[in-house]
């Protein structure tokens, strides 16, 4: 099930959140859990089962690290850690990579063995990571495990961030999942953050999101330049406010809940370097990155070459988590390169030093190749996607579709453009504090609450035309 | 401050309660809100709520069946696709689905040039070129017509939005014409572009008015060397001024809508045979003019097939029987296979010839040849819009 569904707006969530708040408390994680399976179940009727082994063996790994520790064992501990992390990345490694590790293999060796063929259940890479860090955490991070297999289950299956992130580390939430207080504060942030997220997500992403799926399926022999330029930027534009949007609508409905989820994207597109793109791109994967494997390799403490090693290992894996296929590998180590030069190389500094404009078109023109990177899992495509980009494949600057796509167009980049930005919310504090004297002042009021209606209205609307509304995580 | 405090508090709570109030009102109204069967603004059925199996369960079948299923049934669903469509414009777009908003409340529907390159689209033309060819050898060249009509899209470009682009059907349609022999096809771009300027389409529906074709049934007779009536010897009615057609049910705003006028000869005693059973003695259905598909006044919608005669002559509900149609070849018999975009030609071809069979290959199972041979039939009009040619499945049959 997807949040910006009919389905679950309309009839899901109403009935989750009437069950929920009727029960007493500690029938909640129960309740949670449940409506967890349900909504997983919905869309993977069969790997619901998978899931729930991973959160069995994590749940027994768990107590086992800590029991190990405990009793002063730590070279058990370390033994039950190595063998949680290896069957969660077993997981990974059959269902997600399995076909292509061998297809690669056929490739190389030019054998013929045949492919599995399994589907990819969907969130397995958000999921899996979710219980290593359960683990890790007791074995690297003193946290306690947790006694109660309910309570365990409903951090692994939580709807709200199941199938796309944030990837919440169990040490954020322990102490929400047994002792938390729901309120009308924290309800009301929630509605905030899921308004904005589904209105990022169905009135803009998808809709932005149509026009790069038309760009894509063209010909790029007769793309013109700046036709493929409009659609990568497109694509940009779609998969970050989808990305953020579904982050924002779990951040908003753990809340709701009386969880707080850490907030997972921070305006990446305002970024001046590489560096700082990737400290406020998808957090929630970065963090889990440096935590588990940049640090435990020695980080940059341990000399340049190791420091070089940890960095590219990192951006190996960054690049592979994102989809079981060269061009993310190459995507990832795209980044690590650039990240390098940022580092090591004083790119960093220079770009300091230069007026603020250089370093956001060095960032912008990265990240906008990176996305091709992205998008194109066969080389040739790529090829040819950046041969349209630079005028290389003869088809000149513009054509009249190009004028037709900007009109067409125009008033939503402006608005994406502007949404991208903290203008948004600096322009918000701005009427806020103005009547901050009477803090809740009627004028920021009717806005907020006009605000939410429309977008609310909107979306129904969007949803219910059967408006383009892909998921784009399904290969994650 | 303990006041503003409170009022902070309860304008949280207002918040709360509006979203609240928002999705348990569409959950509540779901749940009350009785099933439809049909959706007229759409002119097709909705998805009935799907039953729970375990195989339907496992395969994922029901969950994506159960979600048509309420996108289907959800509440004010036509007024929410309205409301998409204003914020659409709102937002300064020009294209709503794929169609434009043109010029003089034109409503253009673009099918683009990968609809046209299809398989299907391929085979279509083949079999047309294939059928026209070999009708041309056994009935002969002058009694033998394929018209394949250009839509707006092609037609009425000086209506599209500044730097719209819609493909060009005449690129398809010349393929055709090229593969036919001469004096077959019957080319009408030339006459509707010229009178691109003229009320020849409908502004909301996706077909041609009467007048767009009476322009193609000149021409037609033009080539094939017939007498065609003139304009004073047909009865021109404007039936309703109230039509909105189907490209405006895909988008649903207000609308100016369109006026429909039926063309029909004047003063002929009509004995129409509808599938073989039911025998009127007229063309048009008024009752159609009541509902929302208002195109179906011609003929009652498409029927798998028609015979058009008058009084004079027998049919089969007259006890004739099919054997001795045309066996001397004394009769002039015309066949008109098409699709909708003739429904408002042929009532103007009544009396050019004895009797006229209008057949439509989606509801007549009979294969055109054999029926050619059967009932002697002298001539033959293959007519059709170019946009029917990228996806029916049915037309294939004459080959």
């Amino acid at each position: 099930m997807i949040f910006s569904s009919l389905l679950f707006l309309f009839k899901f969530l109403p009935i989750v959140l009437i069950v929920y708040f009727i029960v007493p408390a500690f029938l909640r994680n129960f309740v949670l859990f449940a409506a967890s399976l349900i909504f997983y179940s919905w869309g993977e009727p069969v790997y619901v089962l998978l899931m729930l082994f991973s959160t069995a063996v994590d749940f027994v790994h768990g107590k086992l690290v800590y029991r190990f520790k405990m009793s002063g064992r730590p070279g058990l501990a370390k033994a039950a850690v190595i063998s949680s992390v290896i069957i969660n990345l077993s997981l990974l490694g059959f269902f997600k990579y399995g076909d292509f590790f061998l297809a690669s293999i056929n490739n190389i060796f030019g054998v013929d063995i045949a492919l599995l063929n399994v589907a990819l259940p969907i969130g397995i890479s958000f999921y899996t990571f979710q219980t290593m860090s359960y683990s890790l955490d007791i074995y690297m991070n003193d946290e306690k495990p947790q006694n109660n297999i309910i309570s365990f289950g409903t951090y692994v299956a939580l709807f709200p961030q199941l199938i796309a992130g944030p990837i919440v580390r169990y040490k954020d939430i322990a102490r929400e999942l047994t002792d938390r207080k729901e309120n009308i504060d924290d309800f009301f942030i929630g509605i905030r953050y899921f308004i904005c997220g589904l209105g990022k997500k169905v009135l803009l992403a998808n809709n932005i999101g149509l026009l790069w799926k038309n760009i894509k399926a063209m010909e790029y022999g007769g793309l013109s330049a700046a036709m493929a330029w409009i659609g990568i930027i497109a694509f940009a534009f779609q998969i970050y406010f989808d990305f953020s949007g579904y982050s924002d609508m779990a951040i908003g409905l753990g809340r709701m809940f009386g969880f707080k989820f850490p907030v997972n994207f921070d305006y990446p597109y305002i970024s001046r370097s590489i560096t700082e793109f990737w400290r406020r791109w998808h957090i929630s994967l970065g963090t889990w990155f440096r935590e588990y494997v940049y640090i435990p390799l020695g980080g940059n403490r341990t000399g340049s070459i190791k420091h070089v090693r940890n960095i590219l290992t990192v951006w190996f894996l960054t690049g592979l988590w994102h989809g079981a296929s060269y061009n993310f590998i190459l995507w990832g180590m795209y980044f690590g390169v650039i990240l390098l030069i940022e580092k090591k190389a004083g790119l960093l500094k220079a770009l300091e030093k230069l007026p603020a404009f250089a370093g956001h078109i060095y960032a912008v023109f990265l990240i906008l190749a990176g996305w091709v990177i992205f998008e194109f899992d066969s080389m040739k495509a790529m090829g040819s996607y950046f041969k349209a980009m630079f005028g290389l494949n003869g088809a000149g600057f513009a054509d009249m579709s190009v004028l037709f796509t900007l009109r067409e167009y125009g008033v939503l980049f402006i608005v994406l453009i502007f949404a991208a930005t903290p203008l948004p919310k600096l322009l918000m504090q701005k009427v806020f504090e103005k009547n901050a004297a009477a803090k809740m002042s009627f004028l920021s009021f009717i806005m907020e609450n006009a605000f939410n209606i429309v977008v609310l209205a909107l979306t129904t609307a969007y949803l219910a035309d059967a408006s383009y509304n892909p998921f784009l995580y399904f290969r994650f | 401050m303990r006041y503003g405090k409170e009022r902070e508090y309860i304008g949280k709570i207002i918040t709360v309660i509006l979203f609240l109030a928002f999705i348990f009102g569409f959950f509540c109204y779901t749940l009350v809100k009785p099933d439809d069967l049909y959706s007229e603004t759409e002119n097709r059925t909705l998805a009935e709520r799907p039953k729970l199996d375990a195989e339907g369960f496992f395969s994922g079948q029901f969950m994506e069946n159960y979600e048509t299923y309420i996108k289907d049934q959800f509440p004010l669903r036509n007024r929410l696709v309205a409301l998409k469509n204003y914020a659409e414009l709102a937002v300064g777009k020009k294209e709503l689905n794929g169609i434009f908003l043109c010029k003089d409340n034109y409503l253009i529907e673009n099918h683009k040039k990968e609809d046209y390159e299809t398989e299907r689209a391929k085979k279509n033309s083949e079999a047309i070129i294939s059928a026209g060819n070999r009708w041309a050898e056994s009935l002969g060249e002058e009694h033998t017509s394929v018209m394949v009509v250009p839509t707006a899209q092609t037609i009425l470009t000086d209506k599209l939005p500044l730097f719209a682009q819609c493909y060009n059907q005449n690129e398809y349609i010349d393929s055709i014409k090229k593969g036919l022999k001469e004096n077959v096809f019957v080319d009408v771009s030339k006459v509707l572009k010229e009178h691109k300027d003229e009320y020849i389409y409908y502004r909301t529906d996706h077909h041609w008015t009467g007048y767009g074709a009476y322009l193609a049934y000149e021409s037609w007779c033009r080539l094939k060397n017939l007498e065609p009536y003139a304009k004073e010897e047909l009865n021109i009615d404007t039936v309703t001024e109230d039509f909105l057609g189907t490209i405006h049910s895909k988008i649903n705003i207000s609308h100016k809508p369109d006026t429909i006028e039926i063309y029909s000869v004047k003063d002929y005693n009509t004995k129409a045979v509808y599938n073989m059973q039911n025998t009127k003695d007229t063309l048009f259905d008024k009752t159609f003019l009541k509902g929302k598909d208002k195109y179906g006044v011609f003929f009652g919608g498409n029927q798998g097939i028609v015979e058009i005669t008058d009084n004079m002559h027998m049919t089969v509900t007259d006890g004739r029987l099919k054997e001795n149609y045309n066996q001397d070849k004394s009769e002039d018999i015309l066949l008109i296979i098409k699709d909708s975009y003739a429904n408002c030609f042929a009532p103007m071809t009544a009396g050019m010839f004895d009797r006229i069979y209008v057949v439509d290959l989606r509801y007549f199972n009979m294969k055109p040849d054999v029926f050619m041979e059967m009932y002697g039939v002298t001539d033959v009009l293959l007519l059709y819009n170019a946009d029917t040619l990228t996806d029916d499945v049915y037309i294939s049959r004459v080959k």
